[in-house]
């Protein structure tokens, strides 16, 4: 038992309370922000980082920065940071006010999929059991993937095309297949940009397994691969400890053989040549990873700068700021109707909840193209629903919050296990986690594996992590020195 | 070049100059039909289209110039075709486009990339390469350099 879901009583850091300076804001209502903060059910205004890290971050989607905790859309589970959140207002509006959605305007539609009565809720960072179903959803896309790539590969041989090309060159396949068929072309691209998750894509994938191939391989590759959150690290963990722990063996191997040495002939080396071995194979297998994750970070550079220049907005929130709220009417007499302005209205579950209403509202002009295509994503909803289910059902048992609380986490939608692929629309995921698909996907092909995704976890396997490491290369260095010349003195090339 | 370039734009934002550098980035594996002409001008990209395969526009290239307010993303981006722009049913000879996301519909979530997919979406299910019935009247309305974001859109059209 625990709180862990629901909105947790969280001391939140005084200067998170309020903007951080992302935007130009005129006339926020401090105090009410941070009412709603400190109460836990927005976010707090942490300041957004241009790297995803370590990978437990999420990305905004609006302004593509980075931070610990995000909101979330009632409606689409779509994540967003406070600051954004606060400039979501209906431009048609006659309000005055900049985040109307603050009071459950019913005119602010929501950006992501277009609903009306935009309202976000925060609740906290990623719980375990969440962080668990985005996984397992991640193996379920990771299976889909799979799948389609068999059928890609099927369509490639059918094709008379090499495996080899329809791999190493996604693009020929791409522009193949828009040329295909005029009309399948365009529904594809459309997803891709109408930023539906990609299990969405993977499961109408097998829904319409029947299709012809040429159907069914389109950017899924990208899309998938594009928006994955860092999963698991298991397969990081694994090769990041190898080059230490390759390092250690070696030093342990000469330590060892050097006492050999000493003491008795030199021609006792059976046991040291394999853990030698590991050093260079190590060596040479993360050098590669290290050459590609280097590009990264010159590619950050440049937008440091704007992020260091951010500036506190020091409005006086006590000050100007509670006058207004004790002259506005919205907030005269309510602490409580404040507190549900964001929590309380009984949130009607968008009837088609997932991405129909995106699709239908996103761009007019092409919506009757997808007709067809909206049924397949309805069943998908379902599945959504489900899943939806079963969430709340861990939710429900592990929250023994008062029945506020509970309400909180019960009412709205309880989160589907989106979040890892929040990032879909802005496709901007070029984070860790791209590389993990891909890793898990085809370990037999090495342009994925090392692809840009470890950086934070392994600098460069050789290169020693920490001075302790240092110092034992160094010893390495040395002990292997002194080797080379005990041994050609006696004679013997032990390498 | 000419036809939006007359009003002077406010510098970007800071959060708009973030965003904008990192969709760049992305940029460097741009979507399928696409490539950004590289410039040093972060607020005006030119970026180039091909038209699709087995589309009326295939083996075509026409140029898109995005501009953006100080504002992006909560303000869409300004996007013309530079002239010559495609024939097309919606998109005016001056190169201003007939697309409801780059005016009312724009949400701050859509990124240069989904606008790009967007117009070739619209390029490529074109039946017919013809200017839209009221090209010459608008056109010439917009002799003096006005912005297509200043132009009351109706969008009626559901099929392009």
């Amino acid at each position: 038992m625990g709180n862990k879901l629901g909105r947790r009583k969280q001391v939140v850091d005084e200067k998170y309370t309020r903007p951080q300076g992302l935007y130009q804001i005129k006339d926020v209502d401090y105090k009410k922000l941070r009412k709603l903060i400190l109460e836990s059910k927005l976010a707090p205004c942490f300041p957004g980082g241009d790297d995803c890290d370590t990978g437990i971050l999420e990305e905004c989607p609006i302004c593509f920065l980075y931070y610990p905790t995000l909101n979330r859309s009632r409606c689409c589970m779509k994540s967003i940071c406070t600051e954004c959140f606060l400039q979501m207002k209906n431009p048609n509006s006659t309000r005055p006010t900049q985040y109307p959605s603050l009071y459950a305007d019913p005119t602010v539609i929501c950006p992501f999929c277009k609903t009306s009565n935009y309202a976000v809720e925060y609740r906290g960072g990623k719980s375990k059991e969440e962080k668990g179903l985005e996984q397992i959803e991640e193996q379920k896309v990771i299976e889909a993937k799979i799948r389609m790539r068999q059928q890609e590969l099927q369509m490639a041989e059918e094709n008379h095309h090499t495996t080899e090309e329809t791999y190493s060159s996604n693009l020929d396949s791409r522009t193949e297949n828009i040329g295909c068929s005029t009309s399948e072309g365009i529904e594809f691209k459309w997803y891709a940009n109408t930023q539906t998750t990609p299990e969405y894509q993977t499961w109408q994938e097998n829904e319409r397994g029947g299709h012809s191939p040429s159907d069914d391989s389109l950017p899924e590759p990208y899309t998938v691969g594009d928006h994955y959150m860092p999963p698991v690290t298991a397969p990081v963990a694994g090769t990041s400890s190898s080059p230490s722990g390759g390092l250690a063996c070696a030093i342990a191997a000469l330590a060892e053989r050097q006492q050999l040495t000493v003491e008795s002939s030199s021609n006792n080396y059976s046991g040291s040549i394999s853990p030698l071995d590991m050093l260079p194979s190590s060596s040479s297998r993360s050098s590669k990873r290290m050459k590609k994750t280097q590009r990264k970070p010159t590619e950050n550079s440049s937008t440091k700068e704007f992020c260091s220049s951010r500036i506190f907005a020091d409005a006086c929130e006590m000050g100007p700021a509670s006058e207004i709220a004790e002259v506005g009417p919205s907030y005269v007499d309510s602490d409580d109707s404040e507190s549900e302005a964001v929590i309380l209205p009984p949130p009607p579950p968008p009837p088609p909840p997932y991405r129909s209403g995106w699709n239908s509202k996103r761009g007019k002009s092409i919506q009757r193209k997808h007709s067809r295509h909206l049924h397949g994503r309805r069943m998908v909803a379902e599945e959504w629903e489900f899943d939806r289910f079963a969430e709340a059902g861990t939710t429900h048992a592990s929250s023994d919050d008062s029945d506020e609380d509970l309400q909180a986490t019960i009412l709205p939608p309880p989160q589907p296990p989106l979040p890892p692929y929040e990032v879909a629309g802005s496709s901007s995921g070029s984070c860790v986690a791209q590389d993990h698909g891909e890793y898990l996907l085809h370990p037999p092909q090495p342009p994925y594996v090392s692809d840009c995704g470890f950086q934070s976890s392994i600098p460069g396997p050789i290169v020693p992590e920490n001075f302790e490491e240092q110092m034992m290369l160094a010893m390495a260095v040395s002990l292997a020195e002194a080797r080379t010349r005990t041994t050609t003195a006696q004679g013997v090339a032990w390498h | 070049m000419t036809t939006s370039s007359t009003q002077t734009r406010k510098a970007l934002s800071k959060i708009a100059q973030l965003r904008l550098q990192k969709e760049l980035e992305e940029w460097h594996d741009p979507p399928v039909g696409f490539k950004h002409k590289v410039s040093d001008n972060l607020q005006r990209w030119t970026i180039e289209v091909s038209g699709a395969p087995g589309t009326l526009y295939a083996n075509e290239t026409y140029q898109l110039q995005v501009d953006f307010p100080e504002h992006y993303p909560m303000e869409a981006p300004q996007v013309i075709f530079v002239p010559p722009a495609p024939a097309h049913p919606h998109i005016y000879s001056n190169g201003h486009i007939c697309l409801d996301i780059l005016y009312d519909s724009w949400s701050p979530a859509m990124t240069v990339s989904s606008i790009c997919i967007s117009i070739l979406s619209m390029l490529s299910s074109s039946t017919s390469k013809q200017r839209p019935p009221d090209n010459d009247l608008y056109v010439n309305k917009c002799r003096n350099g006005r912005s297509p974001k200043e132009t009351r859109w109706w969008f009626h059209d559901d099929k392009v």
